[in-house]
């Protein structure tokens, strides 16, 4: 009986620590550094990078000029290609979507990248050195593309 | 003349290359009934409501002899939300997403949420992109993104029905 | 002792399952709260310069490929003898005959180095003008500038363009593109191309683009666009209107474009464009053996520029082409080297022709960014 307990208790600890180790959740792999909040080089937007299973996406959670001048109202996707989808708000857009992390290179690829000014959506890989990332928007090949850096920024401490 | 001879040629192989494209013939409806949530308190403007389905399309199809090789497409046909709260000037817009583990993230219906509205009929998009593939794909995901006008205490509950459409041509 | 252990073996199974239970809920489904104002007021974590971008709102799309084919209607050419003809001259043109082009045009312009502060495209083209006329070869009533020519025009080029802001709103663009061009066709016995005949084109621009809807600039150039060598300056005035439905695409003299939104994938361009250089003529028939087309044309047209899916786009152009030039310069007297006559010199040509205007349709497929 001691033994089984033992056992037990050996079997328990194992999963605990496993179930601690393996599971996709806990782990705190490279591919997170880039969760946060982050601003293109042109400051016009500020995007909020996040997981949503196991992959990453940007929403715009802030632009410098919300409201359409021509309309008046707050900005939407007016450029869409699908004409259903033109009334989407701008603000909370994800513009990034589907990233997954290589921790070989160190690389978030396999997403896209959304200009809402042309409603292109670009294929694009994401690098990250020093709080800044280099975001590269590409059209079929890497060699069609154009890198934009973003800053990585943070929300002031109210006093 | 020899022009012409390579429309003439180019056309026939066209056509040849429409008629041996399978289309679908028959098609199927597949209800997905569920809660999105997004955990308050809340603020006023873009809220996730998100859920983690497992789709039992595969069942479905499987009861209804349905193969997945057979299957042309899926397209959602309709998407309708109830909200859960008493406040039913709360919701400016809904946007409705899914993705799953190794495809990509779609928009596939939106709303602007008019006051006093209990029920919103979402208006479906038109370009809908690999969604079978999201639907038998191992985690699939469904996220509504709800534009609020007012803080919220409480959670936010989306109760979603969707109805999809499985495409289909016969063995 | 045994129940101690019991307690910790316990624990630990029921820990392990919580553990287990917790590891199924994804932290990224417990949605935080997210209050939109709080993203106002923040500060960098991260360090970047601002630069400013090379484009502007609705601009037409920039093409990385091109291919295109080009169709002329009918013009007529009527060259002078052989002799030296004054610009101002009024000189006799009685050898007449009517010729069209049509041919196929390839441009490509990669992306080398495209970063925020430093773009670097490299490109090349391929124009081809394959001539059809109704004169017959050694007939006895014939053109003889068009005998020469009448085996195509060809035009290959390497280029690059250099874009470098200077800040948030200042840019430098150099432009610097290389041609060889003939009478030569590929796969013809006739000779050329000769790399000592290239001929080195180039603009320098310095700009400002004040917002999203404007820029403009002004710079130098050394061209070939009205034929012959030529030393001028440029003008470039890109704009968008608030309501973004209309704007101007213009890097005068070499282009002026009125641009319609259709809407974002429907864009239409009305205006004109100065395409020209100089084609060297191999294996001629005239006396002087140093010659050089100088060939210059205005295309004024209007362009329908469509997006067929994601990047692939069409472009219909259709309009009337005005023959700017169409003289003959010998090289002999400057050693082979190519002269600057301008637009005062008084050099002059060794056949003074012109070419009447002709209407002409340009269908291409493009890939494209925006």
């Amino acid at each position: 009986m001691k033994k089984i307990i033992t056992l037990i208790g050996a079997l328990a600890l194992l999963f605990t620590i496993s179930s601690f180790t393996s599971s996709p959740a806990s782990v705190q792999d490279g591919g997170d550094d880039i969760i946060g909040l982050w601003e293109p080089s042109n400051g016009k937007a500020r995007v909020k990078i996040e997981k949503i299973g196991s992959k990453y996406y940007g929403k715009i959670v802030w632009l410098r000029e919300p409201i359409d001048p021509a309309t008046q109202k707050p900005k939407v996707d007016k450029n869409n290609e699908d004409e259903k989808m033109r009334n989407v708000p701008l603000r909370g857009y994800r513009m990034l979507k589907d990233f997954v992390y290589d921790e070989e290179s160190k690389e978030w690829s396999g997403g896209t990248i959304y200009d809402p000014e042309s409603g292109s959506l670009y294929s694009c890989v994401i690098t990250m050195k020093n709080d800044v990332l280099d975001i590269r928007g590409y059209v079929g090949v890497k060699a069609l593309g154009r890198t934009d850096t973003w800053k990585r920024i943070k929300i002031k401490k109210k006093n | 003349m020899k022009i012409l001879q390579s429309s003439i040629l180019v056309f026939s192989l066209l056509s040849l290359m429409v008629a041996c494209t399978p289309e679908a013939n028959n098609s199927k409806e597949f209800t997905i009934n569920t809660v999105l949530t997004a955990s308050g308190p809340l603020f006023e403007g873009s809220n996730t409501c998100q859920a983690e389905i497992s789709s039992n399309i595969a069942e479905y199809i499987k009861e209804n002899g349905i193969t997945k090789e057979q299957i042309v497409d899926v397209t959602l046909t309709s998407a309708a939300a109830t909200i859960d709260t008493s406040n039913l000037n709360l919701l400016e817009s809904i946007n409705l997403q899914v993705f799953s583990d190794n495809f990509p993230m779609q928009n596939v219906a939106f709303a602007n949420v008019e006051d006093n509205s209990e029920k919103v009929d979402l208006e479906v998009a038109d370009v809908q992109e690999q969604l079978k593939a999201i639907l038998f794909d191992g985690k699939s995901y469904i996220i509504a993104d709800a534009t609020i006008k007012e803080d919220l205490d409480d959670d936010l509950n989306l109760n979603m029905e969707l109805v999809f459409s499985i495409n289909y041509h016969k063995k | 002792m045994r129940v101690v252990l019991k307690r910790f073996a316990l624990t630990l199974f029921v820990s392990s399952f919580a553990a287990l239970g917790f590891s199924q809920i994804d932290s990224s489904f417990v949605e935080e709260e997210e209050d939109y104002s709080m993203y106002d007021d923040v500060e960098d974590v991260g360090e970047i310069t601002t630069y400013c971008s090379p484009k502007i709102f609705d601009l037409s799309p920039n093409r990385f490929l091109s291919i295109g084919y080009d169709v002329t209607g009918t013009g007529t050419l009527k060259t002078s003898n052989e002799g030296a003809h004054k610009p101002d001259d009024n000189v006799a043109r009685n050898d007449q005959s009517d010729l069209n082009y049509h041919g196929i045009r390839l441009n490509a312009n990669i992306p080398v180095i495209s970063k925020s502060k430093f773009v670097l495209q490299v490109g090349g083209g391929f124009n081809q003008s394959r001539i059809t006329t109704n004169q017959l070869a050694n007939a006895g009533d014939h053109n003889t500038l068009l005998d020469e020519i009448s085996g195509g025009l060809t035009s290959i080029n390497l280029n690059t363009t250099l874009f470098k802001p200077l800040g948030e709103t200042n840019f430098l663009i150099l432009q610097l593109m290389a041609e060889q061009n003939g009478n030569y066709t590929f796969g013809s016995s006739t000779e050329g191309p000769d790399l000592a005949n290239t001929k080195y084109s180039g603009t320098a621009l310095w700009g400002k683009r004040p917002n999203d809807r404007k820029q403009w600039g002004v710079g130098v150039s050394r061209t070939y666009r009205a034929g012959e060598l030529n030393y001028i300056p440029v003008v470039m005035y890109n704009y968008t209107a608030a309501n973004r439905k209309w704007g101007t695409e213009i890097l005068f003299p070499a282009r002026a474009f009125y641009r319609r939104k259709i809407d974002a994938r429907n864009i239409l361009l009305a205006g004109y464009e100065l395409e020209g250089t100089s084609y060297r003529l191999y294996n001629t028939g005239f006396n002087a053996q140093n010659l050089e087309l100088r060939r210059s044309e205005i295309r004024a047209r209007v362009d329908y520029q469509k997006q067929i899916k994601g990047f692939v786009w069409m472009g219909v152009q259709a309009g009337v082409i005005l023959n700017y030039a169409y003289n003959i310069d010998d090289l002999t007297a400057t050693d082979n080297k190519d002269f600057y006559r301008g637009f005062f010199g008084d050099q002059t040509y060794t056949l003074s022709n012109t070419l009447s205007p002709m209407p002409y349709v340009n269908v291409s497929l493009n890939l494209v960014s925006k």
